[in-house]
């Protein structure tokens, strides 16, 4: 277990700045969830840390080590790729145990750690396939097992699910927190998927241009987005922002308000509209209304029929939640 | 429908077997058949038959035996030479060191050269006194004033080294296309494994090319038996027989001394062992390419 500080890291390639400066702390033993859009400098800071990047400027701690100037090797890190990145000619053991035998370790101690991994991750039968026998899901958790075995204080995952289909990749996420409360090791993750970053992490990192927006719990970046980029990027579907009087009325140049804090009223109401369409979500229904200020908004609803298409409608909010801007930050 | 798929075959494939079997199968039979005969074409006088007589005779022909030793040594040492540089040429291109993208162009050139032309070129190069290798070796402050190609041992190698010049940047080539297949990720990992530059290609790179390397080494046996117009324009088949592979020496018995059912039998024996060695490896690479169009 170990924790990762980064102070002013910076990462330039050429002329092109990646990551401008930046500084994070990485508590010892969290899931740590690093998100973003594409481009976004995720996988890049998640590469310095591996030492799989050199560093512009700056300083990397891992263990209160300064790791900064320390081979890939030397981090005491493991890394699991987007692509598993699995040797085809090797068998899931010899996958597991590289590492290993490029040490040089005992054949006892290779054997034991890669049955030990094996057991946790359910591979004991395929430990004599070929990687190309294997499902998508069987290759992940193949590349978690080479993680594994290298006793890591930092897991450290690329997004790692991107190739699963939805119904595995929501195995998987239960499969690898599980992981981390058996382990208790630190691990860092790096996903664009923000419902990934909420349902995982124990604190999020919101990422864009190379810039933390907002570190915190989950539900934290969630409640109280510290700017419209967090706001837009954290939720689904994502929040509705409002300019003009009504944000000027609460004191910033932009309101935003959650899809499921928006309703739809009989009388009354902030504003009006017509009901462009309704996506059924089975529990929910979404219903895209175009305002008569031609603005598109969002508001998730308890059931509603089809009937209601093209309908006139009233939509309201209570006043605690909207979260305001004024230049680009919150205003409480 | 059987019916159908057999018009099929026969519309499709007949011409081409048709002619492959004209071009290969035809004048394997007429060799074969040649050998069996004593032919005197100076005479004008009808074949004899002679049965395996000009087998038997190869068996105690001292200069057969050695154009066999030559043959392997020009297959075996150019071809081990042409993997070695190939694959060390492939590493450095993938590794993308700076003026390599210019190199990929200029490794082709001797591939596109004909080979009585890379002959020539390699003669010109070791003119004693006033060829290249003498200017290069100037360079150096060695008077280098011996011709490589009159004696027994260093023509042998000026072969081997030319044979190695025109081959090395096909596999080159061939092998960069593999390991460019290879995910950077499975580098990064083996990285973080703790490889060392050695280690990553000694157990990622070599063996996930292995298919390939194993193709390769079968099709550049089979060209490094064509090396004939390399022999015919550097060495001659010279000196004292030192270059001269089983094929140059049944090119001069059949063309130059007229023996043309002794040079047939030297022919057929030479097909009957390469058939025998790249056999295996034929079926192998057949195999393989059927499971991965599967």
């Amino acid at each position: 277990m170990a924790e990762v500080s980064l102070a002013d890291t910076r990462k330039v390639f050429g002329t092109h700045t990646v990551i401008p400066e930046l500084s994070l702390s990485v508590p010892d033993g969290s899931f740590t969830v690093l998100v973003g859009p594409s481009g976004c400098g995720k996988s890049t800071l998640l590469r310095m840390i591996a030492g799989l990047e050199t560093t512009s400027g700056g300083r990397i701690e891992i263990g209160g080590r300064d790791v900064t100037a320390v081979t890939p090797s030397q981090r005491g890190i493991a890394m699991v790729f987007q692509s598993y990145a699995l040797y085809p000619h090797m068998s899931v053991r010899d996958n597991i145990s590289f590492g290993l035998r490029l040490a040089r370790r005992p054949a006892a101690e290779i054997d034991g750690k890669v049955r030990r991994a094996a057991e946790i991750l359910q591979l004991e039968p395929y430990l004599d396939r070929k990687p190309a026998a294997l499902s998508g899901g069987q290759r992940q958790r193949v590349a978690i097992g080479r993680a594994i075995v290298r006793d890591p204080g930092v897991f450290l995952f690329d997004e790692p699910l991107s190739n699963l289909d939805a119904a595995l990749r929501g195995q998987m996420r239960i499969e690898l927190l599980d992981l981390h409360r058996r382990l208790g090791s630190t691990m860092i993750y790096v996903t664009h998927d923000q419902v990934e970053a909420m349902t995982m992490a124990d604190k999020i990192v919101v990422m864009n241009a190379g810039r933390i927006e907002q570190a915190g719990s989950p539900l934290d970046v969630f409640d109280r987005p510290q700017s419209p980029f967090v706001a837009g990027f954290i939720g689904s579907p994502r929040i509705n922002f409002f300019k003009g009087g009504i944000a000027e009325s609460r004191g910033g140049d932009m309101v935003a308000v959650r899809p499921e804090h928006l309703r739809i009223v009989e009388t009354g109401g902030r504003w009006r509209g017509r009901i462009r369409l309704l996506e059924q979500l089975g529990t929910d229904t979404l219903v895209h209304v175009t305002l008569t200020d031609g603005d598109e908004i969002v508001i998730r609803a308890p059931r509603m029929g089809p009937e209601l298409q093209d309908a006139q409608v009233a939509i309201d909010c209570d006043d605690r939640h909207f979260h305001v801007f004024c230049d680009g930050q919150r205003v409480d | 429908m059987h019916s159908s798929r057999l018009r099929g075959y026969g519309l499709y494939i007949l011409p081409t077997f048709l002619v492959l079997a004209t071009i290969t199968i035809v004048p394997l039979f007429v060799t074969f058949t040649v050998s069996l005969f004593l032919i005197d074409v100076t005479s004008g006088l009808p074949p004899v038959w002679q049965g395996f007589y000009n087998y038997v005779s190869l068996l105690s022909d001292s200069r057969f035996l050695n154009s066999l030793v030559v043959t392997a040594e020009l297959i075996f040492i150019p071809v081990a030479l042409q993997l070695l540089f190939g694959l060390a040429l492939a590493i450095c291109l993938r590794e993308r060191l700076a003026g390599t993208r210019w190199m990929r162009i200029l490794f082709l050139l001797p591939a596109v050269i004909p080979p009585a032309v890379s002959g020539l070129v390699w003669k010109l190069f070791v003119i004693p006194g006033a060829g290249g290798l003498a200017w290069l070796s100037g360079l150096l402050g060695i008077d280098l004033d011996i011709d490589l190609l009159s004696m027994p041992a260093t023509a042998l190698a000026t072969v081997v080294v030319a044979s190695t010049w025109v081959g090395t940047p096909f596999v080159a080539l061939i092998l960069l296309s593999g390991i460019e297949t290879i995910g950077k990720d499975q580098y990064e990992s083996a990285t973080l494994d703790g490889a060392t530059w050695w280690q990553t290609h000694r157990y990622i790179s070599i063996p996930t090319l292995a298919p390939i390397i194993r193709t390769v080494v079968v099709f550049r046996i089979l060209e490094a038996l064509a090396i004939f117009p390399i022999i015919f324009v550097l060495t001659g088949g010279g000196p004292a027989g030192a270059t001269e592979p089983v094929n140059f020496y049944a090119y001069v018995t059949g063309f130059d001394y007229l023996q043309i059912d002794y040079a047939a039998s030297m022919i057929v024996l030479f097909f009957l062992a390469m058939m025998a060695f790249c056999s295996p490896f034929l079926v192998q690479i057949a195999r393989s390419a059927e499971g991965g169009a599967r």
